[in-house]
Parts: structure tokens; C-alpha cells; sequence
């Protein structure tokens, strides 16, 4: 009894171990595809939501930069690149060595993108190759339509900048990059400074200036970017592995 | 309540064998590849493939039917707004360039900028004025680009490594390099023996894929003078009068404009992203900062197709346009429909002068369909740097620059890039990108991408050496740049025909771009 037990308790576990072999494209082909997906998408980036207490229709899709909202302290709405060995010496010029590092900065980054419907299917693409004989390639199929437009509401970012580090890191030999001292602090690195323009009369002379109140309250830097309306796409967009036999750029 | 009652009862050994088999299959961790094994993989990418598409930017609003959608242009009211953020400086403000700003300078604005309804589609009827083409054909819409590509031609997106590329010094090194392309420009054109007929085959490789070569890009813009002592929303807001610091109630401070380029396809372009070779140092016009950073390199191809047979006919007293001009064209108008419109189109009525659909909402106006600069025929091939002579980005800390690296005094890249033109010495590879060929092609059928001089191209323009090199058209026929749609004429030519134009073999030394007073 008890060896039979064991018995079938051994062939229950007994199941083979083979190695993960490539499907063929005519493999693929064998398997009956169902139909596929429809997604909808919706990112809330920094703006006021509808699960937000204060939320009326009001002030949909505006910068949650409110009292306890998300982007109370703008320097936590920001995002910042820095590209590779970007840094300002001690003398002001321009070094890929050393120095003050260098950030690009996109502050009150926002927006709302909706993509009502995205079709995802798994199609084969029928095409002819180099002899003209019909070779089937299975690929991925995603699909828009013209009467379900993504809606883009407020997108882009309040003003772009260019801000360095208050302290020196440098480019090791292996490519890695350290600070030269420890101890640098939040307000010390140049992604997380959240300057904004105040208000300027008007003045004449050499360095004279119209009055400023146009900027007054916004974060510093030289351009914004803000993208509102319904984005109608129609067709399909086929994705598929590309092998050198199909095409010689690969 | 209930027991759990055994009818079995095991064997504490029978146990442990069982637990020990289960757990006694062969695993296999996680082994890490070293690099040499993964440069034996053979990076295949991605192969994308647009079909049936067409895109275009419309109003905040609810779901429209495509019907809807195809037909109703004044619905194309979505916008990017580009925020103009940062004070003026003196130095702009200073327009009489006295030293001081006061009431003796002209007033100076910001520029607010909306881009309205951009648009991507086919060239289906060949309308200037029009920025999708209505109707559909069995569901699909007569704007819908069929197949952007081929299967065995599409967009691609890969990683590629380039190996033995010159650095900036003496040395030399592997670029390993993200590659986004276009699909290829099917090899058309060919010159018969004279070196200046061009004959052009039908699409033998990129059949199906005809509609890459005939696309339609639209858009229309309001460009406003912004008074930056209001405040954002103020009632004078863009009512900037003509002195410093004056206001002035109607005047005319926008700009409205509408964009169209029909027919004109991007195959042949392609962006590389890579980190630069170093090498360099702060010696012979170089710089140390072209050293270990991002770089950037392309091709932008904007092509309409070959230009040397659009010639009109002249004789003594008449002169009478090519045919199917709009076919290629590019058009900028500004002029809106409205009550005294001189080109006919008195409705509907114009909006305000400095209405715009962002800010007071309502349609997208109504262009007229005559006006403006029409652009024929334009072929654009631009050279953008290369894995050698990167295009990089730079700051002072404040301001930023965009850099083409000066090609450094070094024969393994120069002479990739300088062009030998008489021929006798081929050791210089460098040659001229324009619509009939792009550099040495290791595809066969299709043209290459690997020239290093650009070449703007406007109207009739011809080769006389096989497309290396290419001349304007200074014939009476010739077309190229005109104010308002050519027409014919009762002269010998048209009075607004401006003629072709032509920026050929133009090499980038060394370029640079940079910000001031940020």
C-alpha cells in the first residue's frame, strides 16, 4: 500500500525537462489566434483627479500644486536629464571631465493622456520576399480608431531650464561618475531647484525693462510646452521581429 | 465541529522521499552573459509598419464619427502651445541701440505661439488648401496612407555597432549606436547616357508602398505679441502698443498662418543616438567637451521627387504653367476667407484679429485658397553630422548649445567626408545627398544613406553628371518659388513666377548654435 502510494506519487512528479526551443515562423502559424485586446489607457501626470477631495469640473486637469496636493513643492514635479559628462568648471567653461554638473530640467511636468481604445492583436504579415514566393510573418497589431481620438488635456510642462549642481562630481576613469565631497544637500542639486519670478516694475536706463508680471509665480526657465486637444489616429501599427532574411538592414 | 479525519496514513520516510524528489529536478540559475557573447548575438530590432493611418489634431471635445471627422476641417482646433516663460533682456528692449531703455525704443513682445490641427496623411487630391482629404473608399479614408513602408522595407528601430570608427585623436574605436530609420528611398531614377535625362521607373521593390512617396503634412498657427507687463488672462494681454511700455487697443499683434507640403515622402532619413569617441583636446580648433557624450547624427530626408521635367511652355507672348503643380508643393498662406476678400471666398466671416480658438475658443478659420508662398517641388536632404563628426549638446549653466563637432584635421575622417568633384582622386568618399541618390547603397534596389553634404533643392532643377551634382533650371520654363498659384500668362512669363532655387554639396564644418541672456 504504502509503496504503491510512493509509486504514484513518483510518476506524478516524473515530468520531462527539455530545453526551450525557437518556434518557427510555420509553427506560429499552427496556432489559432483569438481575438485580441482592447485597452484603454489613462495617465494623470501632476493634475488635479477625479479621486481627489478638493476635484470639482473646474479645475480638471489643472497643476495639483495646491495646499496638500501633489506638486505642493514644485521641486518634486520635475524631470530632470542629465546627459553624459555635461559640466561647468571652477572658470565658467564647459568641461566633459569635472566640474558643476549640468541638468536639463522640465519643471511642472503634467498632463493627462487618455487613449480611449488601443487594439492589440496578433496578426500574420503576408508579404513577398527576394524570390517572390508568399512568406507569412506573425507580428503585432496595434490599432487606433479615428472615432475614439486619445484625448491630450494640459500635456507638456510648465517652463524648461538648464540648472547645474552647487558642488563638483567628476567622470572616473571607468566611467563612473562620483561627487567630490559627501554631503551635498536637497537644495544643492540642480534638478531640485524650484526658483520662480516675482513681480517687476518698470524701469528706464541702461538696464532698463519693461514691468514683468506675466511670469510672476512660475518656475524659471526659457520655454513651456502645453499640448490640449483629441489626437485622431486611425490605423494600425504592425510590429515585428526584423530578421536579416526579410531585410538586410537587420 | 468538524475533524480532519485521515484514511491514509504516511510513512514519515515516504514523506521525505516524496519532498525530496519534488525538490530534486535539475535547476539551472541565471548565468550572466560576458560581453563577447552578447556582440556574437546578431541584433535583430524591431520592424514597424504604419498601415491605413492618417493623424490629425483636433479640438478638446467629444468622440466624432471618421465621417465627421474626414470633412469638418473647422474642428481642427488642437493645439500645442509654446509658452513663452522668461523676462526680456535690456538688450532686446534697447531697439534704437542708445545704451538705455526708455520711451525712445519701440515696444518689444513675447512671442506666444499655438500650432493648430497638425495633420499626417496621404496626398489624395492634391488640394494646397485642404489639411486631410475627405471621403473614404470601403471604410477607409481616401487620407489614409495605405502602407508607410513595406514589409520588407519598414521603419526600423535597432541597436547597430559600428566598429573601427575614427575617434577624434589618434585612435579609433566601436560606436555601438541606436538607430531609428525610415524605410529606404527605392532606387527610381536613372540617367540615360548623356548624364542628364532622367528616366523614372515605377516602384518595383516598394510596390504597395507607393503612398511613403506621396504624403501630406498640414498644420495652422497663431503667433501673438504678448505684452509681458500684463499679467497672463489680462484683458491686454496682446494689446502691446508701439512704444515702450505702451498699450493699444486694435492693433493687429497676431499672426495666423496655415502650412501645407503635399507630396513629399521622409524614406531615407534616419537618427542615430550614441556616446561620442574621445580623443579630442583643447587643441587645433577642438574641444575636450566633444569627448564621452551624448551624440546625436542623421539624415532628414524630405523628398517631392525629381524636378527636372516640371518646366512650363514659353513663347513670345504667352507662357503656360507645368501641369500638376499642386501635386508637390509646399504652401504657406496667411489670408482668411471673409467680406472683401479679393480672391472670391467672402465667406465665411473672418475671425477677430486677435481671436484665437486656445484662448476665446470657437472653430478653425477658413484660409483662402489662392494666397501666399508656394514652394514647388522642394527636395530637402540634410546631413546631420555623423558617428564621427557628432552633433552634441552643451551650457554654460544657464544657456545651452547645440555643437557639430569640427572635423578634426585627421585623413581616416576627412576624407570620408570631403568630396574629390573632378573624381581623379577616389580616395575622398564624401559625396552630395539629394533625391536621386544618398552616398554608396550596399542594398540593392534602394538608395543609400551614407553621404556627408546636403543639398536643398526648389523647382526645376537637373544633374548634368549623373545626380552627383545639381544645377537650377535658368530657362523661362522653369518654376520654383511664387507669390500666389502660377498661372498662364499673355507674356512670355508669369509676373509672380520667382524661378527655381538650389543650395547644393553644402558641407557642415563646424557648426554651432547657442542660447543668450537665459
Amino acid at each position: 500500500m504504502k509503496k504503491t502510494v510512493l509509486l504514484i506519487l513518483t510518476s506524478l512528479v516524473s515530468f520531462h525537462l527539455a530545453a526551450m526551443e525557437a518556434l518557427t515562423d510555420s509553427d506560429m502559424q499552427q496556432v489559432e489566434g483569438q481575438a485580441g485586446a482592447d485597452l484603454s489607457l489613462k495617465l494623470v501626470l501632476n493634475q488635479i483627479n477625479a479621486s481627489d477631495s478638493y476635484y470639482t469640473t473646474n479645475n480638471a486637469y489643472k497643476f495639483d500644486n495646491g495646499t496638500g496636493g501633489i506638486c505642493e513643492k514644485l521641486q518634486f514635479c520635475h524631470l530632470a536629464l542629465s546627459v553624459n559628462n555635461r559640466y561647468v568648471d571652477a572658470n565658467g567653461l564647459a568641461s566633459s571631465t569635472e566640474g558643476n554638473k549640468l541638468w536639463v530640467v522640465f519643471k511642472g511636468v503634467q498632463g493627462t493622456i487618455n487613449i480611449q481604445k488601443l487594439g492589440l492583436d496578433g496578426v500574420d504579415l503576408v508579404y513577398k520576399n527576394t524570390t517572390a514566393m508568399q512568406m507569412i510573418k506573425p507580428s503585432i497589431q496595434l490599432s487606433f480608431d479615428a472615432n475614439q481620438p486619445i484625448q491630450i488635456r494640459n500635456f507638456g510642462f510648465n517652463s524648461l531650464s538648464i540648472e547645474k549642481d552647487d558642488f563638483t562630481s567628476k567622470t572616473n576613469a571607468d566611467g563612473t561618475v562620483t561627487e567630490s565631497a559627501s554631503g551635498a544637500t536637497e537644495s544643492q542639486y540642480g534638478y531640485l531647484k524650484a526658483n520662480k519670478y516675482v513681480a517687476k516694475p518698470q524701469t528706464t536706463g541702461a538696464n532698463g525693462s519693461t514691468a514683468n508680471n506675466y511670469d510672476v509665480g512660475r518656475e524659471t526657465g526659457f520655454m513651456g510646452v502645453q499640448m490640449n486637444g483629441n489626437l485622431v489616429l486611425q490605423g494600425k501599427l504592425m510590429m515585428f521581429s526584423c530578421d536579416s532574411t526579410m531585410n538586410k538592414r537587420c | 465541529m468538524t475533524t480532519l479525519n485521515y484514511t491514509v496514513k504516511f510513512h514519515k520516510t515516504v514523506l521525505v522521499s516524496f519532498i525530496g524528489l519534488c525538490l530534486s529536478q535539475s535547476c539551472f540559475a541565471l548565468e550572466e552573459m560576458s560581453d563577447e557573447k552578447l556582440s556574437d548575438t546578431t541584433g535583430e530590432g524591431i520592424a514597424l509598419l504604419p498601415r491605413d493611418t492618417y493623424m490629425v489634431f483636433q479640438g478638446a471635445g467629444v468622440n466624432q464619427t471618421q465621417d465627421t471627422v474626414l470633412t469638418n476641417r473647422s474642428l481642427d482646433t488642437g493645439y500645442i502651445y509654446y509658452v513663452p516663460v522668461g523676462p526680456l533682456s535690456s538688450i532686446v528692449q534697447d531697439t534704437n541701440k542708445d545704451g538705455v531703455v526708455n520711451a525712445s525704443d519701440h515696444s518689444v513682445g513675447k512671442a506666444d505661439l499655438y500650432l493648430y490641427g497638425l495633420a499626417l496623411s496621404k496626398n489624395a487630391s492634391n488640394n494646397a488648401n485642404l489639411r486631410l482629404d475627405a471621403g473614404s473608399t470601403n471604410g477607409v479614408a481616401n487620407a489614409a496612407i495605405k502602407s508607410w513602408g513595406t514589409a520588407t522595407n519598414p521603419w526600423i528601430f535597432n541597436v547597430k555597432t559600428d566598429l573601427n570608427v575614427p575617434d577624434f585623436g589618434a585612435g579609433a574605436g566601436s560606436v555601438t549606436y541606436l538607430n531609428f530609420e525610415a524605410p529606404l528611398y527605392e532606387n527610381l531614377y536613372s540617367f540615360a547616357a548623356d548624364k542628364k535625362t532622367v528616366t523614372t521607373s515605377a516602384f518595383v521593390n516598394d510596390v504597395g508602398g507607393e503612398d511613403a512617396y506621396n504624403l501630406k503634412l498640414a498644420f495652422w498657427a497663431d503667433g501673438f505679441v504678448r505684452d509681458q507687463s500684463k499679467a497672463d488672462k489680462d484683458p491686454n494681454q496682446f494689446n502691446l502698443g508701439e512704444g515702450f511700455s505702451t498699450t493699444a487697443t486694435g492693433r493687429a499683434n497676431r499672426i495666423r498662418l496655415q502650412g501645407i507640403f503635399n507630396g513629399f515622402g521622409l524614406n531615407g532619413s534616419k537618427i542615430q543616438l550614441f556616446q561620442t569617441l574621445g580623443g579630442a583636446t583643447n587643441t587645433g580648433g577642438m574641444s575636450a567637451f566633444y569627448n564621452n557624450t551624448l551624440g546625436l547624427a542623421g539624415v532628414i530626408r524630405l523628398n517631392s521627387g525629381d524636378g527636372s521635367k516640371l518646366l512650363g511652355t514659353s513663347t513670345a507672348n504667352s507662357w503656360t504653367a507645368p501641369a500638376n503643380l499642386m501635386s508637390h508643393v509646399f504652401r504657406i498662406s496667411t489670408q482668411e476667407c471673409g467680406v472683401g476678400n479679393l480672391n472670391g471666398c467672402t465667406t465665411p466671416a473672418a475671425q477677430d484679429i486677435l481671436s484665437t480658438p486656445a484662448i476665446n475658443g470657437g472653430t478653425a478659420p477658413t484660409f483662402s485658397d489662392k494666397e501666399g508662398i508656394y514652394i514647388y517641388n522642394l527636395n530637402t536632404n540634410l546631413v546631420l553630422g555623423s558617428l564621427y563628426q557628432p552633433l552634441i549638446l552643451g551650457s554654460d549653466g544657464t544657456n545651452f548649445s547645440i555643437e557639430l563637432a569640427r572635423i578634426p584635421n585627421k585623413e581616416s575622417i576627412y576624407k570620408k567626408i570631403y568630396t574629390d568633384y573632378t573624381g581623379a582622386d577616389t580616395s575622398y568618399t564624401g559625396s552630395t545627398c539629394n533625391v536621386y541618390n544618398c552616398g554608396a547603397s550596399s542594398i540593392a534596389g534602394y538608395q543609400g544613406s551614407s553621404a556627408t553634404h546636403s543639398s536643398i533643392s526648389i523647382g526645376t532643377v537637373y544633374s548634368t553628371d549623373a545626380g552627383k551634382t545639381l544645377l537650377a533650371d535658368k530657362s523661362a520654363g522653369a518654376v520654383g518659388v511664387s507669390f500666389n498659384q502660377l498661372n498662364n500668362a499673355t507674356s512670355s512669363n508669369a509676373q509672380n513666377n520667382l524661378g527655381s532655387a538650389l543650395i547644393d554639396g553644402m558641407l557642415i564644418q563646424h557648426m554651432k548654435i547657442t542660447t543668450k541672456g537665459l
